[in-house]
């Protein structure tokens, strides 16, 4: 085998991809070349490395060292610098937010010190497109392991040892649900993996599957022969090229690896595993409704019981777990459930990966012990609020989540301390918004989301979604009324209570939740007719407040319609016959001149 | 960069059915289901497997029912029933809109949540089980705030034109808006509209007032396996609609608009004419095919204005099709004749009954007196009462003296239930319709029962979906129904035994000796009650040559139909009456009898055979005695019999030989002295009669029918006859009166239990009971003449295609024409699809005959038409088929012909 002195790992996640980081891999292979280090230098491709803000990353072992931000056109001085000369270049490394120092290394980098990766264990450390590189970290000995020395039930009981929950969003328990599945009697048995990921802002399950598509065959393959479950399928949201592309090359490889297909590692249990791209509607995250889109029919959740493992897939016992869930499990069997368990907190065990995003300083990827504070999350990992602005919400769980203020920021974040908060884990979204970001309109945004993606059957998801939303809508353009805020509080509950599926059974919580802890900002729309944020067009008179005015004119060169005039010296005055209230002049004023 | 998903690829199907000893335990009898149906399963197009449920929950609690409280009151009910059934049980009033006793379970409309004492969860009742000891409660303070807010979400886009709409008075929406005072809102809300639907015939959409509750989209696939309808959009701008929103090509059965709780799918036959307070409902059977679904009549002023059926009568289970739904305006069509018609100098002049009957009566006293008894001839149609067929055998055997009285069309029909007689004793169907839902292995022979009974398809429709059943189909031509097997891959695919025209026989005796020659016959069932294994194994085995002459296509699948057919716990063997190809209709019954004998598959639930018979009396036909005749004795014979100038006088009744064989009736008819034709409309042959006798329809008249599953229903007029027609029933009476015979009873309830004396069966037999003593199958404790007879028969009769003729040409049935009463009804009319030719594209192809292209077919006696081709892989090769009524088809169901292209001008 080929030895190499350096290897380099460009992240090759959607977020780096997207910006650049395949011409970075091809440029720095030809370099390498060029100057004869080909054989001594190794690139590598991984999947994500989570660290999405600093894109395009390349991660430099044996030692560690993190470059962010690289270009095509800094390669050759790089190369020179560090592969010839042997010297890093300190102006690609990480810089500090707290304290503006250079951070050389990985494992210093506080975005990285507080997690613990277990479900994202290889991201960036191997070429998501080579089984080999997977299974020399210790990829697929879960699968012999299981295959070779334990019953089905140790396989369940093992699971349930380790308290893994369901990391789709509502935490069902993993080891009752492959228990029931295993109990009823009636063949053939499906095992699915919910790769339909559609809350906005969550990426999670792209990167694992982007990064480490072998772990969830494997944890599928051990729950298909936990359940005697022969076949699998993987629903994953078309939008995923990427993903797709790894998962087909994966299924390809372990095929070849006799690790999936007809007697699997000489045991005599068969598994195979195929793909299914969704047609991108969110309801079909929702298990019964993805499984009637798998079928062929129109995505829409049916009534349970039964339960998907009495009667799922074609009306036969079928197991679907979500695509993290699934990549813990290959950990889980090496290590024992007790392992797992060791960290978390009393309901909620192991780790969960949030989608870190909104605006924070360190936006990607992160991996964190259950019960790990929001605060933790926020400021140590996240680096805190970016441009000197405060904190003032997290969205977290996506469009059937909630708002958490400043008030909750020491919260843990487990199953059962969110729901307490009448928020909810979800997927794992996790949107922290400044103080710019406007309540209403955050709860509107996401009541708009369900709207558009209630599948229409039931009454109230279909109806009163509307409704509210219809509400907000007047309550943000200015026409709102006082009693609309327990109207809103009520039709809430109301669908709660009635709706049909999780999906209408939560499309409230960013409403309610506004509500709860922002009430304040509901009532400033309504009653004084403003929005404090400055967000909601219609409640803005666009007129310059000439004290903070600075004269600076930065403003009129922001107006896309003129509709400013200003000369030195004078503050500015908005035309409001031509403004046509697009904010960008607000944006643009730097002191807040404009209300 | 996707591959195409391969889905199924390394699925593995480890076994179809549940068949552990778990299954054992599963309870038997509940819910009218049984231990198969533990085999529902979620194939459902759109739906999901609710039963299911209950057979999982059965499991845990066998044979036991549970008891709950609902409202203070207590009820019991069977294990896997929702807390809904449970309160409609106990009657109290659950409200629900999107709740279809036929359907299974959705949970759209979120108004039927009850809620469990001290939890202030609320649980929708429809498809919520009950449990042991809960306690419910259907109407607390919570609970109507909910359902009022519910229905005010309803009404916000729902428009409020009740006075215009036709649903007015019945609409659910509108009475639970009444109910629970709902009043209008504060929302804001902007409507969300959509025009209507006007531009299919029959049915019209209104999407405005739809509340998709998804009912129409389910009975049309769960009930009906069409699928016409679909959710579209998703979201508030949600709609019902077909798929790329073009006009219905559907079936036309209005079952859409039958379960619409509200008015957005109505008729053009009911809008804005009449208000439903207005009607005055009726039941009667219906009278087209001989499924005799039970229908409730909604009249105004002696005009149908709506049919629907009662699910507690019939076999339709509140179910059915275009013809009973929407064919009954034949009753008003203008061509009824209005009065008795007598022929002077060669044309016709109104008479009144008096002179007419009078007439009649002389005239058949004087050719009996001069020409003897068998000078007069009768034939009579399978549309009169029981009472009607009773008097009018007395009429020719009685009075006359003749047994030339027999029944027209059908003539597979009484070889058919000859054959079962022979074998089994009784000459009917040994199950019922409903059982068919419950069988898991189904053959079907020579029929296509989509076209012809739609209401046992939707049976064959339900085993399929439900209980995963497997379909076999024998014949020479493959029908829709295969499509259903399509829809998971769990359902076992349709197996299609297709061969040359006149091969059943051998196909059926090619599954017994597979069955015989694995030993895997029930040598229980065949020892302790049929006699004649031993010539049957004897002659089976001889007829080996004959098998081997099948199509090599056919050698294997019929080894797999007879293995599957065998180890299926129910099989049902249900044979077409209008069989299109084969010769002696009689071999196919006693064949099936055989393998159904020989396999056990007889004398249980589900197990059996069933005949298809065409029309809504056919069964009352046989059981009066108008097949009990000797052989050669039939239509044929007698129209021969005339037109060799044998005959004097016929009598025609219903009867329409000048369409049903052009060539020998006209023939016949000319030659006859006395033609008397009794009928509803002013037919081809009714224009060639010396005196035609208006009779009135089946709305106009009492008596009883007899469907094929053997349940005798009485017709309950709604009106007096029309004009001044007169029922079959009083004419025959009126002539037996003037020809002096005495008649004990003169009202059709007399004549019943005259008939009650003359056969047992259906002696006390009450409205809407099977005879014998409402058996809903039969040969449970026996058979009449103790064992049941297996009866070898030579399956070697195959058609002959003489040199120049390649072509058999069979009369494919079409689901909106089906004879004399359907080609009366404008409304069918409206709805029919344009003939064409189905022509395998084998054949085709090596006439060059493109698909589309238009040819002549022609009979070796010269006669031809000109027909549109459409490729079609049903007809087997050598066969072609055409839309009834085909005027080249004489007599038989099949003619050979030759096809050739027309020269291009």
């Amino acid at each position: 085998m080929k030895t190499y002195r350096t290897h380099l790992m460009v992240c090759a996640g959607t977020g780096c991809v997207s910006c650049g980081s395949l011409n970075l891999k091809d440029r720095l292979e030809s370099e390498l070349k060029d100057r004869g280090l080909s054989d001594e230098v190794k690139v590598v491709i991984t999947g994500c490395n989570g660290f999405c803000a600093e894109g395009p990353i390349m991660v430099v072992y044996p030692e560690g060292i993190f470059y962010k931000k690289l270009s095509p056109e800094d390669i050759p001085f790089l190369v020179e610098e560090h592969f010839l000369k042997g010297r890093p270049v300190e102006k690609f490394l990480y810089t500090g937010s707290a304290i503006k120092e250079k951070v050389p290394l990985l494992k210093d980098i506080p975005f990285f010190q507080y997690q613990v990766l277990r479900a994202l264990r290889n991201r960036g450390l191997i070429d998501a497109e080579n089984i080999d590189e997977y299974i020399a970290r210790d990829g697929y000995a879960a699968l012999s392991k299981v295959l070779s020395s334990m019953t089905p039930e140790e396989v369940i009981q093992e699971v349930k040892i380790s308290g893994l929950r369901g990391r789709g969003g509502a935490g069902f328990p993993t080891g009752l649900k492959w228990e029931e599945g295993r109990r009823y009697d009636s063949f053939p048995k499906y095992i699915i993996c919910n790769g339909d990921e559609g809350d906005p802002g969550a990426f999670m399950d792209r990167s694992v599957l982007e990064a480490d598509p072998h772990s969830i065959l494997e944890g599928m393959t051990i729950g298909g022969y936990a359940l005697d479950a022969h076949q699998g399928h993987i629903y994953v949201r078309a939008e995923y090229p990427l993903a797709i592309h790894r998962l087909n090359l994966a299924i390809e490889q372990a095929r070849n690896y006799g690790l999936l297909g007809k007697d699997i590692l000489g045991s005599g249990f068969d598994f195979d595993i195929s793909i299914y791209p969704g047609a991108g509607a969110f309801v079909c995250g929702e298990s019964t409704a993805l499984m009637y889109s798998l079928e062929g029919k129109r995505g829409m959740p049916r009534i349970k019981p039964p339960r998907s493992t009495e009667a799922g897939l074609w009306g036969q016992p079928t197991v679907l777990n979500n695509v993290e869930t699934f990549a813990n499990v290959p950990a889980i069997l090496l290590n024992g459930g007790e392992w797992f368990a060791s960290l978390g907190t009393g309901g909620s065990k192991g780790t969960k990966v949030f989608a870190l995003t909104g605006t924070v300083s360190n936006v990607g990827l992160i991996e964190v012990p259950m019960g790990t504070t929001l605060r933790t999350i926020v400021y140590d990992i996240g680096g805190g609020i970016p441009e000197k602005r405060e904190f003032k919400a997290v969205q977290i769980g996506g469009p059937s989540g909630a708002c958490l203020p400043v008030s909750l920021l020491d919260i843990e974040v487990d199953f059962d301390s969110l729901d307490k908060a009448g928020a909810m884990m979800g997927s794992g979204g996790l949107v922290v918004m400044n103080d710019s970001t406007c309540m209403v309109d955050t709860a509107r945004f996401f009541t708009d989301f369900s709207v558009d993606e209630s599948c229409g059957k039931c009454v109230p998801c279909r109806v009163g979604m509307k409704v509210m939303l219809n509400i907000l809508n007047r309550i943000v353009e200015g026409k709102g009324e006082m009693e609309d805020i327990e109207r809103l509080k009520r039709l809430g509950h109301h669908i709660k209570e009635t709706s049909h599926c999780g999906l209408g059974k939560t499309a409230p919580n960013p409403v309610l939740s506004t509500i709860r802890y922002f009430r304040n900002e509901y009532e400033t729309h309504i009653i004084e007719k403003r929005c404090p944020a400055l967000v909601c067009a219609d409640l803005i008179q666009f007129r310059v407040d000439s004290e903070k005015c600075k004269m600076c004119g930065l403003c009129k060169k922001a107006c896309p319609m003129e509709a400013i005039t200003w000369e030195k010296k004078t503050p500015a005055v908005i035309n409001l016959e031509k403004c046509i209230r697009c904010r960008s002049c607000i944006q643009a004023c730097k002191f807040g001149a404009i209300e | 960069m996707h591959p195409v998903p391969v889905m199924y690829s390394g699925m593995q199907v480890r076994s179809n059915r549940i068949n552990t000893g778990v299954l054992e335990y599963w309870n038997v009898g509940i819910l009218g289901l049984n231990q198969y149906d533990l085999d529902f399963n979620c194939s459902h197009h759109s739906i999901i497997p609710f039963f299911q449920y209950s057979i999982i929950s059965r499991r845990i609690m066998a044979n036991r029912t549970i008891k709950l409280n609902i409202d203070g009151i207590d009820v019991e009910v069977e294990k896997g029933k929702t807390i809904l059934e449970a309160a409609q049980l106990a009657g109290i009033r659950i409200p629900t809109l999107c709740h279809d006793r036929r359907l299974i379970p959705f949970g759209a409309c979120r108004l039927c949540m009850v809620q469990q004492k001290g939890k202030s969860e609320l649980l929708p009742s429809c498809f919520t089980p009950a449990k042991e000891g809960m306690e419910i409660i259907t109407h607390s303070p919570e609970i109507i705030d909910s359902r009022r807010l519910q229905l005010q979400f309803i009404l916000l886009n729902h428009p409020m034109i009740c006075p215009r709409c036709e649903k007015e008075g019945e609409c659910v929406l509108q009475k639970l808006v009444y109910e629970y005072g709902v009043e209008e809102t504060l929302y804001p809300w902007k409507h969300i509209s959509s025009p209507p639907d006007d531009r299919s015939p029959l049915l019209h959409r209104d999407s405005d007032k739809c509340i998709l509750c998804g009912r129409c989209v389910r009975i049309c696939d769960e009930v009906q396996g069409v699928g016409e309808l679909s959710f579209s959009k998703r979201g508030i701008k949600t709609v019902i609609d077909t798929d790329f929103h073009r006009p219905l090509q559907c079936e036309f059965c209005g079952q859409c608009m039958d379960t619409c709780p509200v008015g957005a799918i109505t008729s053009d036959r009911f809008d804005y004419t009449i208000k439903a307070w207005e009607l005055k409902e009726t039941t009667t059977p219906c009278p087209y095919c001989a499924s005799g679904c039970s229908l409730t009549l909604s009249s105004k002023e002696g005009e149908i204005k709506r049919v629907s059926s009662d699910s507690a009568k019939g076999p339709s289970d509140g179910n059915l099709c275009v013809k009973g739904r929407f064919g009954l305006d034949f009753v008003d069509h203008p061509e009824r004749i209005k009065a008795p018609l007598l022929r002077v100098n060669g044309t016709f002049r109104e008479a009144s009954w008096e002179e007419a009957l009078r007439f009649v009566a002389q005239k058949l006293e004087t050719i009996k007196d001069q020409d003897g008894p068998d000078a007069i001839a009768g034939i009579v149609s399978s549309r009169l009462t029981n009472e009607e067929y009773f008097l009018l055998k007395k009429l020719f055997r009685n009075v006359i003296g003749t047994s030339q009285i027999v029944h027209g069309g059908e003539s597979s029909m009484r070889g058919l239930t000859e054959g079962l007689a022979k074998t089994l004793g009784l000459a009917a169907s040994t199950n019922s319709i409903q059982e068919i839902r419950k069988a898991d292995c189904i053959l079907v022979i020579g029929v296509d029962p989509t076209q012809t009974h739609p209401i046992i398809r939707n049976e064959i429709n339900a085993a399929i979906r439900r209980n995963r059943a497997q379909l076999i189909v024998l014949g020479s031509y493959d029908i829709d129904l295969t499509w259903s097997t399509h829809i998971s891959p769990l359902l076992p695919s349709s197996i299609a035994l297709l061969d040359r025209p006149g091969m059943e026989v051998t196909l059926i005796n090619a599954m017994i000796q597979t069955i015989l020659k694995e030993g895997l016959e029930d040598k229980t069932f065949i020892e302790e009650r049929t006699e004649g294994i031993t010539e049957l194994k004897e002659e089976i085995t001889a007829l080996q040559p004959q098998i081997s002459g099948m199509m090599e296509s056919n050698k294997n699948e019929v080894e797999k139909a007879a293995r599957i057919f065998t180890q299926a716990k129910r099989a049902m063997i249900l044979i077409g009456s209008g069989l299109w190809s084969h010769l002696e209709p009689k071999d196919i019954a006693i064949a099936s009898s055989n393998l159904a004998l020989v396999t056990g598959h007889m004398g249980k639930e589900s197990c059996g055979v069933l005949i298809l018979l065409e029309k809504c009396n056919s069964q009352g036909a046989v059981d009066m005695g108008f097949f009990s005749e000797r052989e050669g004795n039939g239509r044929k014979y007698l129209l021969q019999k005339a037109s060799e100038e044998k005959l004097m006088a016929l009598y025609l009744i219903g009867e329409n030989p000048l369409v049903s064989s052009p060539v020998l009736g006209r023939q016949a008819l000319e030659k006859v002295s006395l033609l008397i034709v009794q009928d509803l409309f002013m037919t081809e042959t009714a224009e060639m009669a010396h005196v035609v006798l208006p009779a009135c329809s089946f709305v106009e008249k009492e008596g009883t029918y007899t469907n094929l599953e053997r349940r005798v229903q009485k017709l309950i007029p709604f009106r007096p006859p029309l004009h001044q027609s007169k029922s079959d029933f009083d004419i025959f009476l009126s002539l037996l009166r003037l020809l002096e015979y005495p008649i004990q009873g003169e009202t059709p309830e007399a004549v019943f239990e005259e008939i009650g004396r003359d056969l047992s069966h259906y002696r006390g037999i009450q409205d809407g009971e099977q005879w014998p003593k409402g058996s809903p199958y039969l040969y449970a404790e026996g058979f009449p003449n103790g064992k049941a007879k297996l009866i070898p028969v030579n399956g070697g009769l195959t058609h002959q295609k003489p040199e120049g003729y390649p072509f058999h040409l069979i009369q494919r049935p079409s689901l909106f024409q089906s004879g004399l009463l359907s080609s009366k009804s404008d409304t069918l009319k409206r709805v029919s699809e344009k003939p064409y030719m189905e022509m395998n594209p084998e054949d085709g192809k090596r006439l060059k005959v493109e698909d589309e292209e238009v040819v002549k077919v022609s009979t070796q006696d010269g006669r031809f038409l000109r027909m549109k081709v459409k490729y079609s892989s049903r007809p087997v090769s050598g066969v072609i088929t055409a839309p009834y009524p085909c005027s080249l088809i004489e007599e038989k169901y099949i003619e050979t012909v030759k096809v050739e292209k027309l020269k291009i001008i």
